[in-house]
């Protein structure tokens, strides 16, 4: 079993629809099943909050949000070393202008803040703790901060800042990226591109999450029959639609091993607890 | 009075397709491009991210930044013809930079500039900024009647909008004035906190940047200076252009995971900025009911391995949930769209396989422009499968 003092992080990434926010909040809540102290990091724009739909019921899960300007504040204060330097300091327009200066700033000081959190420096010790990171409109998002950060302030606090962070995002088993996809053509290429960057910057990685695969009904005889009688359009249908997932699947195997699969929910509901489990298995079984 | 899609395609100078990706945004910007063709119109497709099968379905080998002519007898007869391309966002800033840059050296110093890199590589919608451009280099050159653009996928469609103001804004004043001359930038911000504010935060701009900061951020600047004049010329240019009568926005969603309150939000946003979504395209829609659902299972299922039955069964009544949860989806749709301002409505069935040939594309063109058995009856049951 693995060190409790040392904690994990998960990194639930991937494009927008995909089921990040399920996926994540699964995470969270079957570790919190299981004895880990969890902390969820909802790491999401303001405005995507409307949208979030996965389980907020849970034991024992501490939720918290990623909002920058107390990350920068947080921030300021460690590198400046003055206690009095407080959120209203930061007023909104003085915020833009720094956030604006160093491109890469914005997201590299949440990044800092999330090593600050899982290195138990903000609100206490975790086991676990998963970020629903922001869905990326391109690439890797707010983990390519420390090397845009880098390349144009090669000196100083901003830099270590950023070594700092980069550490953090490349700490192998520590820290995790789940790459939530969706069954489809497109998110196949996507997919692919993501994991190709995720290794260029040296972030481990965990199998794909393939969420909205449609459960086998019928067994291989029984599709073959009807797929070849006209029984049943809808069946056709359904076989049809869940082969042309199946045939994407092995492409979305990432360097972790063979994706994992989720079920499409026809009615809605949220995830049965044996997916969250075997979810959690595959992601994070190591450290219970 | 709503502007159907016919009429879109018939009058509109900029038709942009918006949408998250996989709705189904690009094989319909392609097929409404070939409308506007057959109506006789000179046009062109324009692209991000084109998959390798639409430039089959288009008769092309791939595309790429170089338009590229559709053989197309229909549009020919009419008088029209259509161009593919795709957007390539970093050769386009580059050539922006290389036309606007000042001085014997020309772009390159500015382009190795690692400032230069970080700006234009992490700027937030700078694919989107780039359309823009690239939008606004075509409606110069006046080649084409038509544009229709296939969207870079933002992730909030405020950044559409605002990327043109939002990058010369930025890179005028935010980015290197601070950077140059940060006492000067954030005094500017006015109160006596902010003057505060600012004067703690200088020093640590200062060891932060790591960069002399008189020495080369100014010389950045003032090679950037030449180029920032012309960027905002075109900023304003293209917005202006986004706000034109003359352009259409067309939204593509998908009924299965489309929320009316997004919907409703996306259109807000837009109409703050004074922008109206003329059409919204319901996508992917889970094809009707058969006709062999009247018969008995039983009898379906005659001679079929032992289970067959009750696995067809399970299967029907998933599909048929899905059906509901669209149609309860398409429901608030309705409502939210009549309710509003005017939007035209089209629904779409899926096609159950990818769009894959020319003939497919025209079917499809004519389904979104009207009366096609594709495309569903506004109010009330669906059509038949064809």
């Amino acid at each position: 079993m693995a060190a409790r003092s040392t904690p994990c992080t998960l990194f639930v990434t991937g494009k927008g629809g995909a089921g990040k926010s399920l996926v994540a909040g699964a995470l969270a809540q079957e570790g919190a099943r299981r004895g880990l102290r969890v902390a969820l990091v909802d790491a999401v724009d303001p405005e995507d909050l409307t949208d979030l739909s996965g389980p907020r019921a849970g034991r024992a899960i501490e939720f918290l949000s990623l909002d920058p300007r107390s990350a920068l504040s947080h921030l300021l204060t460690r590198l400046l070393r003055f206690g009095f330097l407080s959120d209203r300091l930061m007023d909104s327009r003085t915020f833009s202008a720094v956030a604006a200066a160093a491109p890469g700033l914005y997201d590299l000081v949440r990044l800092d803040y999330l090593r600050e959190l899982a290195e138990g420096r903000v609100r206490g010790r975790y086991d676990l703790l998963v970020v629903n990171a922001p869905a990326s409109g391109h690439g890797v998002g707010f983990l390519e901060a420390p090397r845009l950060v880098g390349d144009v302030v090669p000196l100083g606090p901003a830099a270590t800042v950023a070594r700092a962070a980069r550490a953090f995002t490349t700490a192998g088993p520590r820290f995790r990226a789940v790459v939530v996809a969706l069954p489809e053509e497109l998110s196949l290429a996507e997919t692919r591109d993501l994991h190709a960057e995720l290794q260029r910057l040296g972030v481990a990685v965990t199998p794909t999450v393939v969420n909205g695969v449609y459960p086998a009904r019928a067994s291989a005889e029984q599709a073959s029959w009807l797929l070849s009688n006209p029984g049943s359009s809808d069946a056709r249908l359904y076989i049809a639609r869940r082969e042309r997932q199946l045939g994407l699947l092995e492409a979305m195997a990432s360097p972790a091993g063979p994706a994992l699969t989720l079920p499409y929910s026809f009615k809605g509901v949220a995830l049965a607890a044996t997916d969250r489990a075997r979810l959690f298995d595959v992601v994070a079984g190591d450290l219970t | 009075m709503s502007t159907s899609l016919a009429e879109i395609a018939a009058e509109k100078r900029l038709i942009l397709l918006i949408g998250q990706g996989g709705v189904g945004k690009t094989t319909c910007a392609a097929a409404l491009a070939l409308r506007c063709a057959a109506m006789g119109r000179r046009t062109a497709v324009l692209t991000l991210d084109p998959s390798p099968r639409l430039g089959t379905a288009l008769g092309l080998r791939r595309i790429d930044e170089s338009p590229r002519a559709i053989t197309l007898p229909e549009a020919v007869a009419a008088g029209g013809s259509l161009d593919a391309f795709r957007l390539d966002t970093k050769r386009t800033f580059d050539r922006i930079v290389e036309k606007l840059a000042p001085g014997p050296d020309g772009a390159r110093p500015i382009l190795d500039h690692p400032i230069y890199r970080a700006i234009s590589s992490s700027l937030g919608g700078s694919d989107a900024y780039m359309a823009l451009q690239r939008l606004y280099e075509l409606d110069e050159e006046a080649r084409y009647e038509a544009l229709v653009v296939d969207t870079p996928p933002v992730v909030h469609a405020r950044d559409l909008l605002s990327a043109p103001l939002r990058l010369s804004a930025l890179v005028e004043t935010d980015a290197v004035r601070v950077l140059a001359n940060p006492a000067v930038a954030l005094a500017r911000t006015g109160s006596r906190l902010a003057k505060t504010s600012a004067a703690l935060l200088l020093p640590l701009l200062e060891r932060a940047s790591g960069l002399a900061l008189r020495g080369e951020v100014a010389r950045f600047v003032e090679r950037f200076e030449g180029v920032l004049v012309g960027l905002t010329e075109r900023a304003g240019a293209a917005d202006e252009l986004l706000r034109s009568s003359q352009t259409s926005f067309v939204a593509v969603v998908r009924a299965a995971d489309s929320s009316p309150e997004a919907l409703d939000a996306l259109r807000r946003t837009f109409a703050s900025r004074g922008i109206e979504i003329d059409a919204l395209v319901v996508n992917r829609l889970t094809p009707p009911a058969g006709r062999d659902r009247s018969i008995p299972l039983e009898r379906r299922t005659l001679g079929a391995p032992e289970g067959t039955a009750p696995a067809v069964q399970c299967m029907e009544a998933d599909i048929d949930a899905r059906r509901a949860a669209e149609a309860r989806a398409l429901g608030r749709i309705r409502k939210l769209v009549h309710a509003g301002d005017d939007v035209s409505l089209v629904e779409l069935t899926s096609l159950e396989h990818d769009v894959s040939t020319l003939s497919e594309l025209e079917t499809l063109g004519r389904a979104l422009c009207g009366g096609s058995p594709l495309r569903a009856a506004k109010q009330g049951g669906r059509t038949a499968e064809p």
